[in-house]
């Protein structure tokens, strides 16, 4: 499982870095850049997205972490912040491979 | 020798109410002067007469002292509420002055009849300092009182406190007077910040709750932005008996893995379910405690979607009509000392409660089910038996029946219940089917419809006796995001973190409202209180903090009990401001750019009302124009040279005009909400001259 963190953590961080035109401003919203790209609601979304993919993967067995955005974002409840940051991620690459 | 006492009352209808309970035994004289009404009572068998005459609210205000518009202003006065903020009852106001202080010539003495509270107690304190004089303050009595009824009132003007409650009134000035020094301090300095910065001059009004309560709703926002469910699958499983169908529930609530969901579903499907055993209990439900406030405000709420303001104001109006005890209290107990027997005997004269009201008589004791939460100065909210003299309004007639029927079931009896659990098992499996009989209804009988209790009786079932499994499957469910705030549950957390006052709290979230700085009755976050927040938090968090707040509201409830002083609190007020306006100075040109922007952008999103539907990239604006002040709607592209597009749309000059995001399925043209002055709001499309759907209506 650690594995798969890091690897989906190193994909992710590159597209993230392949995409962003503008080096000081969240890739999703403008903002200031907290980390990784994102500014500080985005970054915050992005580490929970990363956190609770072991939890979904042992609910659904063999979950990859692209089935897991995509699941994730097409729930209605899903929070607002971690949809536009899933979407980023399947938009910008960052959970190819995985 | 007559000895005459002026007599102050908060409102109009209370002095009323009091002069009136002097009647029919003495002689009850209305009197019209300059517009105001007071009476005259003279007691017939003694040598006393009351001049009764009510104040309009409170009639004097804080202003600085200085005229300049800088801060940090510590300098502070009081002065008639004209003279510090434009009223339109000004010409009113400056005539009551002089009544009262005419009518003090002629008196020996003066009582305080306003409410017994910080703020009736300081109403008066102010007429007789600012109004009479030093002298008129030390010359008076207080009337205590919790309902306006007759017989209330004649015991508080038979047992008058000897002098004014110095207590309250010392809590009562300390609390506006932080209050101001927060409220036009923080304000002038996010105003002239923003003015400094960018020579734009938008006041940005802040306060000294405001801030703290907004922070709460932030934290929600984010835990709703960020809020990623977990999934969870649920067995739902069903049995025959004696031809109808049980559900039954699984032993686990939640099976966290898709893969054991389906195991069990497998391991169980068509088998024979043994019944191990069947578990009675039985439960008593408590009956409900008085209705403090806050209780009332969210039970009105939940059941009528009252927002808290509204429901005090309703509760306020009833107080006046002697119809209830004060609402502004935080009790949740009747006192010993209130005839409960009495107040029910009244009761069963209204055809209403006649019924229920006579049922309670039959008992020998009628105790309430008091509560933890105390107010020394009003006991919980109760009727006080009083019919109405006219019929009241819908509002009224609800609120009215709640307090009635809270208080008919807090003197009731608990319920009983027994509920019922059949576990069934095969193998390590376990299912229940539950059932409920309820056994006394009690305080249930009381409130209906305003509880509800459902009842599922077992069938007739044999332990050991066995039962095919009829159908069983699993669904996937998710967990759900914590709850937006509605106003009554923002109401609770201010309460619980002591954020402002009973009396305050609903006037702090209406202000939010007004200010913009959240929307809806699902209480959401304005980009605008989003930017706000953000500068706050970044360059002076301790305004935003709720535990320094609940501090200060903890120091100020200490003065009302003598244990604190006015001026360490002001001190230390000033000394905590100085240092935040320091701060903001020293960040000025950061915190004005960011607020700068952040309303600029609020303004431009309540000014755009929607897609243009006569071109590609237009949106719908609304403008005010520079020279005539109307407002109109026309597309962004309307002042273009090239590709101009023509749309310009007429629209109600009042109100607030919102865009709900939503199109005409007529026209295509925008829908918004329109919410004017007094009326209900209304929905119309930006079309409405033109519109098919419009038309149809009209011609309905």
């Amino acid at each position: 499982m650690n594995l798969i963190r890091e690897i989906v953590k190193s994909k992710v961080v590159t597209a993230i870095a392949k995409s962003n035109n503008n080096k000081n401003s969240c890739v999703i919203c403008g903002l200031p850049i907290k980390k990784d790209n994102f500014c500080e609601h985005h970054y915050s979304a992005y580490i929970k997205l990363k956190e609770k993919y072991n939890e979904w993967a042992k609910a659904y067995l063999n979950l990859s972490f692209e089935k897991y955005i995509k699941k994730v974002i097409s729930i209605e409840t899903t929070g607002k912040w971690i949809k536009e940051v899933g979407e980023y991620l399947l938009k910008s690459g960052g959970v190819d491979e995985n | 020798m007559t000895r005459v006492a002026l007599v102050i009352a908060e409102k109009p209808t209370a002095a009323k109410r009091i002069a009136e309970s002097f009647a029919p035994e003495n002689n009850v004289k209305e009197i019209k002067k300059n517009g105001h009404t007071y009476y005259e009572v003279t007691f017939s068998g003694s040598n006393l007469k009351y001049i009764i005459l009510p104040a309009l609210g409170h009639i004097f205000s804080l202003k600085q002292k200085t005229r300049s518009w800088t801060y940090p202003i510590f300098d502070t006065h009081w002065v008639p509420i004209y003279e510090a903020q434009k009223t339109k009852s000004a010409k009113k106001i400056r005539s009551l002055i002089t009544l009262f202080k005419e009518l003090s010539q002629q008196v020996d003495f003066f009582i305080s009849a306003c409410d017994y509270d910080i703020e009736g107690s300081l109403i008066a304190y102010l007429i007789l300092k600012e109004a009479i004089g030093e002298h008129a303050v030390n010359n008076a009595q207080r009337a205590k009182f919790s309902t306006l009824t007759k017989k209330d009132l004649r015991n508080a003007f038979a047992n008058l406190l000897p002098t004014l409650n110095f207590n309250l009134i010392e809590a009562g000035l300390t609390r506006h007077e932080v209050d101001w020094l927060f409220g036009i301090n923080l304000t002038r300095a996010l105003t002239l910040s923003i003015k400094n910065s960018t020579n734009n001059f938008k006041i940005l009004s802040t306060g000294r709750v405001q801030g703290p309560t907004l922070s709460f709703i932030v934290e929600r926002e984010k835990e709703i932005n960020t809020f990623i469910p977990t999934p969870f699958w649920n067995i739902k499983a069903q049995v025959i008996i004696s031809k109808k169908k049980y559900e039954l529930t699984y032993f686990k609530k939640k099976i966290s893995s898709e893969y054991e969901a389906s195991e069990i579903v497998n391991t169980c499907k068509g088998k024979n379910l043994k019944l191990r055993e069947i578990k009675e209990q039985k439960r008593n439900i408590s009956r409900p405690n008085p209705f403090n406030l806050s209780k009332l405000q969210s039970e009105a709420y939940r059941l009528f979607g009252f927002t808290p303001s509204r429901t005090l104001r309703i509760a306020e109006s009833l107080y006046l009509s002697a119809l209830i005890s004060y609402p502004r209290t935080s009790s949740e107990k009747i006192p010993v000392s209130i005839d409960i027997r009495s107040i029910v005997k009244d009761l069963s004269n209204q055809p209403p409660y006649a019924d229920l009201a006579s049922k309670l008589l039959s008992k020998k004791e009628l105790l309430p089910n008091n509560g933890s939460k105390d107010d020394p100065a009003h006991p919980a909210i109760h009727p006080t038996g009083t019919s109405p003299e006219k019929e009241l309004r819908s509002d009224e007639r609800k609120v009215y029946d709640l307090i009635v029927k809270n208080f008919l079931a807090t003197i009731s009896e608990d319920a009983a219940i027994k509920t019922y659990k059949a576990i069934f098992e095969y193998k390590s499996h376990i299912f229940y089917l539950t059932g409920r009989e309820i056994l006394n209804l009690g305080w249930i009988e009381f409130y209906k419809p305003y509880y509800k209790l459902d009842v599922q009786m077992l069938p007739s079932l044999e332990v050991g006796q066995e039962i095919p499994l009829h159908d069983i499957a699993y669904s996937e469910s998710f967990t759900s995001p914590p709850p937006r705030y509605n106003p009554a549950s923002l109401l609770k957390v201010m309460e619980k973190n002591e954020l402002g006052t009973k009396a305050t709290r609903a006037g702090i979230i209406d202000t939010l409202y007004k200010r913009g700085y959240i929307r809806n009755n699902r209480i959401e976050i304005t980009p605008l209180a989003s930017s706000v927040i953000k500068v706050l938090e970044t360059y002076c968090p301790e305004i935003l903090s709720p535990e320094l707040t609940r501090q200060l509201e903890q120091k100020m409830n200490e003065i009302e009990n003598g244990k604190n002083s006015r001026e360490k609190i002001i001190m230390e007020t000033k000394n905590f401001l100085t240092a935040v306006l320091n701060k903001i100075k020293r960040n000025e040109n950061e915190i004005g750019t960011a607020l700068y922007s952040a309303l600029e952008k609020y303004y431009g999103l309540q000014r755009d009302l929607g897609k243009c539907p006569n071109c590609s990239d237009g949106r719908l604006i609304l403008i005010k124009s520079k020279k005539t002040g109307k407002r109109y709607v026309a597309c962004s592209n309307y002042f273009k040279e090239e590709n101009r597009c023509e749309t310009i749309l007429p629209i109600s000059q009042k109100g607030t005009i919102i865009s709900t995001g939503k199109t005409c399925t007529y026209c295509g043209y925008p829908v918004v909400k329109i919410m004017l002055p007094g009326k209900r709001p209304f929905r119309s499309c930006l079309n409405w001259i033109n519109c098919e759907s419009n038309k149809r209506n009209r011609k309905k």
